[in-house]
């Protein structure tokens, strides 16, 4: 065991292993893991998801990044997200309840996520909810929750977060017009409430 | 006796598409001799050899014509099957850009709304 062969193939081993990890991406664990809510998706009429991480992450920021109208601050929000998922939950035949939306929060409070802002509409079953995760005290990540009795909507973002970023890109700016998106996020994303 | 047949066979023609144009009869007999010579030495003369040349340069012609026109329809039935397989491939490739962009204006929009609702009743109190 302590011939020089016997010492080295730990190392060996130990650079192996860091080798394949490094390379081969692998859907991240526990905090970074893509959001799955069985109840939520067996009550639903119709189920949207989108899970960007490892290369497919990289894929697209490579491609929105050749776009010519994006902003310094955006390209650099951009570019240090590590896993962008998206859930939306519709309901034709039966809507969805307070009851229905419980468990999301409860699931992302077991996570270690805090919530950052939460808002409730009097008048109306809808409300909105932004979650933050901190590592070493800073943000290292974000998850908004919405819902109305039509659709659940949960958008998780891991990676450092620049709100002012994520605000201009809210606004329309710093962000190529996407056509296809557009047009959804017309539809699930209704103009605010008359105050 | 086919070259002779041959050539008695241009000659009437000639002579009859001589007959046809306003030449001088000086030019049309000349034009005779040099055929008659031209059967009687087997395309050797002069006057042979520059129809010969004129033949080969004719069917070069037809020949780089046909060429072209056969390169033309295939590259007129080879592109459009290019362009439709490039296409939907951009657009897949495209796609991942697409939904990044698309999540994030999502996100965006929202933490948007949630900023506007948690500061207007901060504001309201701010009024009174």
């Amino acid at each position: 065991m302590n011939s020089p062969a016997g010492r080295i193939a730990p190392f060996t081993a130990a650079l192996a292993l860091l080798l394949v990890g490094g390379l081969a991406p692998v859907q991240a664990q526990g905090t970074d893991a893509a959001p799955e809510f069985a109840s939520l998706e067996e009550k639903a009429d119709e189920v949207v998801k989108v899970n960007l991480w490892g290369r497919s992450l990289e894929q697209a920021k490579r491609l929105l990044g050749l776009r010519r109208n994006l902003t310094g601050s955006v390209r650099n929000f951009m570019n240090g997200l590590t896993g962008v998922y998206r859930r939306t939950y519709r309901f034709r035949k039966a809507p969805a309840s307070e009851d229905d939306v419980e468990p999301v929060h409860r699931q992302l409070a077991e996570d270690g996520w805090v919530p950052l802002i939460e808002t409730e509409d009097r008048d109306k079953p809808e409300s909105l909810s932004v979650y933050s995760y901190y590592s070493d005290e800073e943000v290292a990540g974000m998850t908004v929750v919405s819902s109305d009795p039509d659709e659940v909507t949960v958008l998780k973002i891991m990676g450092p977060v620049d709100f002012e970023a994520l605000s201009a890109i809210g606004s329309g700016l710093g962000l190529p017009v996407m056509n296809l998106g557009s047009t959804q996020i017309k539809e699930l994303d209704p103009a605010p409430a008359k105050e | 006796m086919r070259q002779q047949h041959d050539s008695g066979y241009l000659e009437a023609a000639l002579r009859q598409s001589l007959a046809r144009r306003r030449a001088p009869a000086s030019l049309k007999a000349r034009v005779m001799a040099g055929v008659r010579a031209e059967a009687a030495h087997g395309g050797h003369s002069p006057a042979g050899s520059r129809l010969t040349w004129l033949l080969r340069l004719r069917a070069s012609w037809a020949l780089g014509a046909c060429a072209a026109t056969a390169a033309a329809a295939l590259l007129w039935a080879v592109l459009p099957l290019r362009v439709s397989r490039q296409e939907p491939v951009a657009v897949a490739v495209d796609s991942p850009g697409v939904e990044l962009a698309e999540v994030l204006q999502l996100a965006g929009s929202k933490w948007n709304r949630a900023q506007e609702a948690a500061l207007s009743p901060i504001q309201e109190d701010g009024h009174e």
